[in-house]
């Protein structure tokens, strides 16, 4: 199948690449692939943009630290709440408790977490792994409407 | 495909090749023989075939040049010329792909070059230029890019994300 998301492909990437030393930091801009009954296709390409960070410890920071970098370069403060964080139990992929929603302008547009154990022993993965995945397409409408 | 390797064939198969009757068991009424060779006859107006290539030819010169790849002219009138396809064609399809051989029995270089009429210049569509910088920056914060396969599994799709 096509995939509906890069942090799968990236964990992957990860599994085949244990022998390197962590810290290891990786991150994907692609597109993603999911069913729309509305077009002539039934199908609809969502650019994604995901990063992921390995290490000894969780390192959930670090993939902060980068998502508000990716913010601040499109426009949107977090002193002022143009975007925010909201803790998300719903998402399986992440940890309880450690997974949450990135909401721009109130309106979701990603997740960012500290990926759950049990995923990480279906990649073979001995290290914890903190992610993040974003929509691309609602950051470059906020980057647009914030230069015009 | 079937016509072309024909010829490579030994003995008494050189050249032969037989044909299968294929009758369909939901619909005994429909059948049909495999594989096909028919001869096509293609119309080709003879103003579409100078506009494409940017000539101006008559029939007798389409036919020669048709001719030179193959193909036979059976009948031209003032506006339209006939073309018979050999069954070794399966690659034309539709009236412009007959424009191609007449072009190529004509000869591209024979043909004069023009400057296009209007002149454009590429550039990126915005989203992908913005996906270009934010790379950028992405990989100047110490990330390193990967391009990961965009088939999965099921598995590792859904299954192995919980």
């Amino acid at each position: 199948m096509v995939r509906t998301s890069l942090l799968p492909g990236l964990l992957k990437c990860l599994k085949e690449n244990k022998a390197e030393n962590v810290p290891q930091k990786l991150f994907e801009v692609s597109d993603t692939v999911v069913k729309d009954a509305s077009t002539d296709t039934g199908a609809i390409n969502i650019r994604k943009i995901t990063a992921l960070v390995i290490d000894t410890t969780s390192n959930f920071e670090v993939i902060h630290g980068l998502l508000d970098l990716i913010m601040t370069k499109v426009g949107a403060n977090f002193a002022t709440r143009d975007y925010c964080l909201a803790e998300d139990n719903e998402d399986v992929r992440f940890f309880p408790q450690r997974g949450f929603s990135v909401l721009l302008g109130g309106k979701k547009i990603g997740s960012v977490g500290v990926i759950h154990p049990e995923v990480l022993g279906n990649f073979e993965l001995k290290y914890p792994v903190s992610a993040m995945e974003l929509d691309f397409d609602s950051m470059f409408e906020h980057f647009k409407s914030q230069n015009e | 495909m079937a016509a072309q390797f024909s010829e490579h064939c030994e003995g008494d198969w050189r050249d032969h090749v037989e044909q299968v009757k294929i009758t369909y068991e939901h619909d005994a009424s429909k059948s049909e023989i495999t594989p096909s060779m028919d001869y096509n006859d293609f119309d080709v107006e003879l103003e579409y075939i100078n506009r494409i290539l940017g000539l101006n030819l008559d029939a007798a010169r389409v036919g020669e040049c048709a001719e030179k790849m193959g193909l036979v002219l059976k009948s031209s009138n003032a506006t339209t010329v006939k073309v018979e396809i050999p069954p070794t064609r399966a690659d034309i399809l539709h009236p412009c792909d007959v424009i191609e051989d007449i072009g190529i029995g004509y000869g591209f270089n024979n043909i004069e070059r023009v400057c296009p009429e209007n002149n454009t210049i590429g550039a990126y569509q915005p989203i992908n230029k913005f996906t270009d910088l934010l790379r950028a920056e992405l990989a100047q914060a110490g990330y390193v890019e990967s391009l990961t396969f965009s088939l999965l599994s099921l598995q590792d799709n859904y299954k192995r994300m919980r």
